[in-house]
């Protein structure tokens, strides 16, 4: 107390100037960085959702023609994004019709459920995102697809 | 004096509410007592059906007849074909049970909006107003015929006898592994002025080149 009663002012006003700039530039920098989380977490979702649709409208024909091989291949592009742990294909009835897997290893997953008025859902843990998209013909439910996404990937 | 409405109104609306509740709460005690009969009936249902769903498989001639009404969808039909009045024709030649089973299968589909009407024909003079065309086996016979009126006309040829597409059909029917697939022959489809799309060609087990002239 008798050492800050020393201080001069000016020193005083310093350190009260160093203090609230100080807790200006730390909640800058929490609103940064949890707009930075946001808008990551809402991209990650977007594109998640555009290779989701991609994937799905690519294997239409191979759901209405029963054909997993061609399910596959249109799977197996997803190789060239290497944040995608694994994707799959299910049928209308949710059974698996096709499944790819980044590192080779089949997995089952407890993929979200749809609701009726439902195009897509995602659920975000704490290592992955899994998204999982209607694949819809003439207004008709045909199967889903789903992704997973690694977080902790660096796009 | 508005309120005075209000008022009156909103009483009005809650006297409505707890008629229909009363209502309700009668029809409720009505079912119960109807409820051990229901769920007889329900269990007996269950019985009925549950053990004939998990036997049945599809048979190949509905999986054929899912697969002929799948091909409208993937191919991309002539605009002076495609009137939104006239219903979508699927047209069975042929003495086989395939039309009845076809029938079953698009009962309430729609190509292109358009509905859909199945017509098993005997001649091929009766095909002319068909977008589609499925030639049963008992045609073999005459197939080159069906195939040379069948040319330049926008009609889908389906089929499944052995080798049709090779022969000049567009689409036919193969069984590979015990599952059913088929051939498409895009230079057929062309003459018929018909644009099969990629994905059909993606998921076809072979598809027919041209004849390098």
């Amino acid at each position: 107390m008798i050492a800050q009663r020393k201080q001069s002012i000016s020193t005083k006003l310093t350190m009260m100037n160093m203090l609230v700039s100080g807790a200006a530039l730390l909640l800058a920098c929490a609103g940064f960085f949890a707009y930075d989380q946001i808008t990551f977490r809402e991209s990650l979702v977007r594109t998640l959702s555009a290779q989701g649709q991609i994937i799905g409208s690519n294997s239409a024909s191979a759901l209405l023609f029963d054909d997993p091989q061609a399910a596959l291949n249109t799977l197996s592009a997803l190789k060239s994004f290497p944040n995608i742990v694994s994707a799959g294909i299910l049928t209308a009835t949710r059974q698996t019709f096709a499944q790819y897997s980044r590192d080779g290893q089949d997995e089952l997953l407890n993929v979200p459920v749809l609701r009726d008025d439902q195009a897509e859902a995602y659920r975000f843990g704490s290592t992955h995102l899994i998204l999982v998209r209607k694949i819809v013909l003439d207004q008709k439910l045909i199967g889903f697809v789903y992704l997973r996404a690694d977080l902790n990937h660096v796009l | 004096m508005d309120t005075l409405r209000t008022d009156q109104s909103s009483a009005l609306r809650l006297r409505l509410r707890a008629a229909t509740e009363r209502r309700a709460a009668r029809h409720l005690s009505g079912n119960s007592e109807r409820l051990p009969a229901l769920l007889v009936v329900a269990l007996f249902l269950l019985f009925a059906f549950v053990p004939a769903h998990a036997q049945t498989h599809p048979t190949e001639f509905q999986v054929k007849a899912a697969y002929v009404y799948n091909f409208g969808k993937f191919i991309k039909w002539p605009a002076e074909a495609s009137s939104v009045a006239r219903p979508f024709e699927i047209c069975v030649l042929g003495k086989d049970s395939f039309a009845t089973v076809l029938d079953s299968t698009v009962a309430g589909e729609s190509i292109d909006r358009r509905s859909i009407a199945v017509k098993r024909i005997s001649n091929l003079q009766e095909a002319a107003a068909c977008n589609i065309l499925f030639i049963g086996l008992s045609e073999e016979s005459r197939l080159k015929t069906i195939l040379a009126a069948m040319q330049h006309v926008s009609i889908l040829t389906v089929s499944d006898i052995p080798h049709f597409a090779e022969r000049g059909g567009v689409i036919g029917f193969v069984t590979q592994e015990e599952k059913i697939r088929f051939e498409v022959n895009p230079t057929a489809a062309e003459q018929s002025h018909l644009a099969l799309s990629s994905e059909l060609l993606k998921v076809a087990s072979r598809v027919i080149a041209k004849p390098t002239s």
